[in-house]
């Protein structure tokens, strides 16, 4: 299938809703659950490693997508949210089924993990705030988006009071 | 300055009340616990902490009807605070166990009104008329029917692992223990052994316990209502603060619609760290990072990210 981008913030929203309704996510969900379901819905593989050091400077973490899985490679230096939020963002790209790009430095050590015939997806660092500035015509940075704008829905379901029963309840 | 305990419960008790207005208003299941604090309050306000018992009781006939009403909305507190509890794994409140509250504070109001001689109005009721059998009747029904309430409540939260439960267990046993002692010093009177200084000594210890223990219970509930109270405010704040740092940086931000201040908090920490990974950042905000780290695990705490795959172990290793 060819992937077209989105053409506008209205799209790109309801794109990433429209993705999240197909996950089919239950309202009490773990990070866990979201891999199965992302794995359930794309027909791939999917495995979660937090790998990398200081040498990995320039990304904070990366998914090397095959024709049947995907393998996210974190930064497991960076802070357990960020981590989180980084893990959210790659299974986003894989949700979207976008194609590979070119952020990974040809000689990054994130290269060692790819293998013949995966392309490599990468979350750099210093992105842009996709809801105010975003070029339309730019495919790569459209993708970033998406899979940013889906992530943060993720998060949402995610990112809950710790004790929200007992908020609920006695607060 | 001299303050009764009785005094702070009512404190704990308005604060408790007023802090938990807005959510009982908004959602079904915080109004068990509200209806209690209302009825706590109306308890504690019998003690004569803010009107004097006699003129309170004046209201009531002068008789010590104003022991048994305070009686009846101390039952009524606890019993709504234990059905709270027992909705805490999600199985939900039957208005048909409505039933259990008015027939015990039935069972004790009798016993009450066959009290031969209450007398005129007195701060020390139960001590002044224990020797008499319906005396005795009603304040140990009354005593074994928190107790047996109590003992529903701690099994309602005996797997809630958040701290405040240590609060609200403690409590909890302490008014059992109040409890039993006073029912212990209620046999000792009406069995005839009359005011001596050990009766008056187990007597005695009654009040702290029970009061502490009141205190408690509703200081455990605060935590988890202030935790609830402040958190959008703080994520408001700190969103402000972590725009202004990215702001500071360079940055063009655009507000989400509908997005909440906790969220917001969090997606302005990632644009942040985002930044931190390109530039270094200067002390203050090194130190915003760092605290909206703190308050985001403490609020919200992220899943820590494992290794992990979709697939069951035995296909993986396959």
């Amino acid at each position: 299938m060819t992937y077209i981008p989105s053409r506008n913030q209205r799209e790109l929203r309801s794109r990433a809703e429209a993705q999240l309704e197909r996950l089919k996510l239950p309202s009490d969900v773990e990070l866990a659950d979201i891999v199965r379901h992302v794995a359930a819905v794309t027909g791939k593989r999917i495995d979660v490693e937090p790998v990398g050091d200081s040498d990995w400077e320039n990304i904070t973490g990366l998914v090397l997508l095959a024709s049947d899985s995907a393998k996210i490679l974190v930064r497991k230096s960076d802070p357990r949210w960020y981590q989180f939020h980084t893990v959210l963002h790659e299974l986003s790209h894989v949700v979207f089924e976008h194609a590979g790009c070119g952020t990974l430095p040809i000689k990054h050590p994130g290269q060692d993990h790819a293998r013949a015939g995966q392309t490599v997806l990468a979350r750099g660092i210093a992105t842009p705030d996709f809801e105010a500035d975003l070029d339309f015509g730019d495919t790569e940075l459209v993708m970033e988006a998406e899979a940013e704008k889906l992530s943060q829905m993720l998060s949402r379901l995610v990112l809950r009071p710790r004790h929200g029963r007992d908020e609920a309840v006695f607060g | 300055m001299h303050i009764r305990i009785e005094t702070v419960a009512f404190l704990a008790l308005l604060a408790l009340t007023l802090m938990r207005l807005p959510s009982a208003v908004r959602e079904p299941s915080s109004r068990l616990t509200w209806f209690a604090t209302m009825a706590g309050l109306g308890a504690v306000f019998m003690v004569g902490v803010v009107v004097s018992i006699p003129v309170v009781d004046g209201w009531l006939g002068g008789s010590n009807v104003v022991n048994l009403v305070q009686n009846l909305l101390a039952t009524t507190v606890f019993w709504f605070v234990m059905q709270a509890s027992r909705t805490l794994d999600g199985t939900r409140f039957h208005r048909r166990s409505l039933w259990e509250l008015p027939a015990m504070l039935v069972s004790f109001t009798i016993p009450f009104f066959l009290i031969p001689d209450r007398g005129p109005t007195s701060g020390d009721f139960v001590k002044e008329h224990a020797a008499q059998l319906g005396l005795w009747a009603y304040a140990s029904i009354y005593m074994a029917w928190v107790v047996v309430i109590m003992i529903r409540m701690l099994a309602g939260i005996q797997r809630r692992t958040p701290r405040p439960y240590v609060l609200i267990r403690v409590g909890a046993w302490a008014i059992i223990a109040a409890s039993l002692v006073e029912i212990v010093y209620l046999t000792l009177r009406v069995a005839r052994q009359g005011q001596t200084p050990a009766v008056e000594f187990v007597g005695n210890l009654f009040t702290i316990p029970f009061y502490g223990g009141v205190v408690l219970v509703c200081s455990g509930i605060i935590v988890f209502a202030m935790a609830r109270a402040i958190r959008r405010p703080v994520h408001a704040a700190l969103g402000r603060l972590l725009k202004r740092a990215n702001v500071g940086r360079g940055m063009t931000l655009a507000a989400i619609p509908d997005e909440d201040p906790v969220h917001e908090a969090y997606r302005l920490a990632v644009r942040l760290t985002d930044i931190a990974n390109s530039q270094p950042l200067t002390a203050r905000e090194r130190v915003l990072l760092r605290a909206a780290a703190e308050v985001l695990d403490r609020q919200m705490k992220a899943p820590t990210v494992l290794r992990m795959t979709s697939v069951e172990p035995k296909e993986a290793a396959a």
